[in-house]
């Protein structure tokens, strides 16, 4: 099969964003959509970014020749999984010196990670990425191997990527979700606080970490630990800042310990807030981020006019 | 304040030290305060115990200045071994000194100085101060000294210099940064070349107080000046990673 004279990345003109869910069953049909789409680019002065399995990568270096200058290869894309929040931030990372150059670029991106254990967390930041890297001129073409992946994780990309393939041309996902929509769906519920919770009001961030100290069973690990002070601590120095005050309350469920930090101050209660990865140039907007990349879970609501936000922490036997 | 004398005086006594009291009150009044210690009369006689007003040892020529004053303690140190004794032990309330901003930035130095100074010598001081006089720059003050007796009040970081190394030891938060973010800029202002930040004695540090580092390494960075963090370990390491700093991990 060659590349055919329509343009393999449909109405996307170098400007924004343009996200993609290319859903495939075998290798021709992956080498048919990918290796057009890197030539064209190669034609348009578009470098290209792969991060993908070995075997794609091997599949994809036959066809593409000995010249692969413009073209920069990350073969295991297993060793790219650092957690959601963290891989989301080194992509933004290896694109950073992209943007200065002033792009546009493409992006082939297969993350396998999606069936490791916690992995199927991706999906939440492919639908931040949307918003986070909106004004990032590239296209990302992501790859997902339906022999590998179950039906709600295929399900899952076509509901995070406003693009997909029809077969023959790039067309709008009729699935899509605007991203909160899809967080709230995936996300834990948001159900009544337990009776019998413990709960303290804290007007200090070193009182409300010996409260977390003091509940937290001391067998844990110590890293472990750590963490969940971390970041309760943040999320309460926030509450603090836009309070004063602090409500710093634990229960259990489903296997999991739950921290919620409540204050009624004015501030964000954005359902993405704190997915994406904080811009280097800024220096605020750290602690939910770090927070959320810490816990296995976190959830943001309003609280009248201030916010009340879960993390999640699965429980160590 | 008195028993503060009796103890840590006492201590030294029992030691064989050379032993300086420093205050700022009138040269009688803080002989009162060494009445708890035995002999007290004889060593005031003997050179054993020396009594000092703030102004006699610490403005000896009108003025306070860090590097006069490490120097004159560093005589004194060789001295009271040269005359026999096996250290010098000095307790000092400095609260004068601390009240007068005009004096903060000298003052930073001196204990960062001295701290090093004194590393290295059969020396000992312990800096008293009253807290209601000095106010919510207590903690400022305080951080400046590796072992604190804080009384009710909550522990908090300490900031130490030895070797051209800077040790962040403890817990610092979003209620410290500031007083960190102070003492680390006059230590970056009075150090040249490369700074090494050792946190491998770090409690506790948050995103806040984090920030703080970065912003220094990026102030110290424009003017082609180095830091370097050292000993990271688990408790430094995520809030590091949040702000793309690199360090040597602790061993």
């Amino acid at each position: 099969m060659t590349a055919t004279s329509r343009s393999t990345v449909g109405a996307w003109t170098g400007e924004g964003l343009a996200h993609e869910a290319f859903i495939f069953d075998d290798d021709e049909a992956m080498r048919a959509r990918v290796i057009p789409y890197i030539e064209e680019g190669r034609v348009q002065g578009q470098p290209s970014i792969v991060v993908a399995s070995e075997g794609v990568c091997t599949l994809l270096a036959d066809r593409l020749g000995e010249d692969r200058s413009d073209l920069v290869l990350f073969q295991d894309s297993e060793r790219f999984w650092e957690g959601g929040s963290q891989t989301l931030a080194t992509c933004q990372e290896r694109m950073t010196p992209l943007l200065e150059a002033g792009g546009p670029w493409r992006l082939v991106c297969q993350p396998t990670w999606l069936t490791r254990v916690g992995g199927e967390v991706w999906s939440r930041f492919e639908a931040v990425a949307n918003d986070a890297f909106a004004d990032y001129p590239y296209y990302s073409l992501c790859l997902h191997d339906r022999r590998q992946l179950s039906r709600e994780l295929v399900e899952d990309a076509l509901r995070t990527h406003p693009l997909m393939w029809d077969g023959d041309d790039v067309v709008r996902s009729p699935a899509y979700q605007p991203t909160a929509a899809f967080l709230r769906s995936v996300e834990p519920p948001w159900t009544e606080r337990p009776e019998g919770r413990d709960a303290e009001v804290v007007t200090r961030p070193g009182a409300a970490r010996a409260f977390v100290h003091r509940l937290l069973p001391g067998h844990l690990p110590e890293d472990h630990i750590e963490d969940v002070v971390l970041a309760v601590h943040e999320l309460v120095a926030n509450a603090l800042n836009a309070a004063g005050a602090a409500e710093v309350s634990h229960w259990h469920a489903d296997g999991s310990h739950v921290w919620e930090v409540r204050d009624d101050g004015t501030g964000m209660h954005d359902t993405a807030a704190g997915y994406a990865p904080p811009r280097r140039d800024v220096p605020s907007g750290r602690g939910l981020w770090i927070a959320r990349s810490l816990a296995d879970e976190a959830t943001v609501r309003p609280y009248g006019p201030g916010t009340a936000i879960r993390l999640y922490f699965r429980e160590h036997d | 304040m008195r028993a503060a004398c009796t103890t840590y005086l006492g201590d030294g006594l029992l030691r064989g030290e050379r032993l300086v009291y420093v205050g700022d009150r009138q040269h009688g009044h803080l002989v009162d305060d060494l009445a708890g210690l035995a002999n007290r009369d004889a060593m005031l006689d003997s050179g054993q115990l020396e009594v000092h007003t703030v102004d006699e040892l610490y403005r000896g020529d009108g003025q306070f200045r860090a590097h006069v004053q490490v120097e004159a303690f560093r005589r004194r140190a060789e001295q009271a071994v040269d005359d026999g004794y096996t250290g010098l032990r000095i307790l000092g309330d400095i609260t004068e000194l601390i009240v007068d901003e005009s004096l903060t930035q000298q003052l930073i130095e001196y204990e960062v100085a001295v701290d090093a100074m004194f590393a290295s010598r059969p020396a000992l001081a312990l800096c008293a101060f009253d807290r209601e006089r000095v106010g919510p720059k207590w903690r400022l003050v305080t951080a400046l000294h590796r072992v604190q007796h804080l009384g009710r009040h909550q522990p908090a970081f300490a900031v130490t210099v030895s070797a051209g190394v800077v040790h962040l030891v403890g817990e610092v938060d979003t209620s410290s940064a500031g007083d960190l973010a102070r003492l680390l800029d006059a230590i970056a202002d009075s150090t040249q070349g490369e700074l090494t930040l050792d946190l491998k004695d770090l409690e506790f540090i948050d995103i806040a107080a984090t920030r703080v580092l970065a912003l220094l390494q990026r102030r110290l960075g424009a003017r082609g000046r180095h830091l370097h963090f050292a000993g990271v370990g688990p408790s430094a390491v995520n809030t590091l990673r949040a702000f793309a700093l690199n360090g040597d991990m602790a061993p």
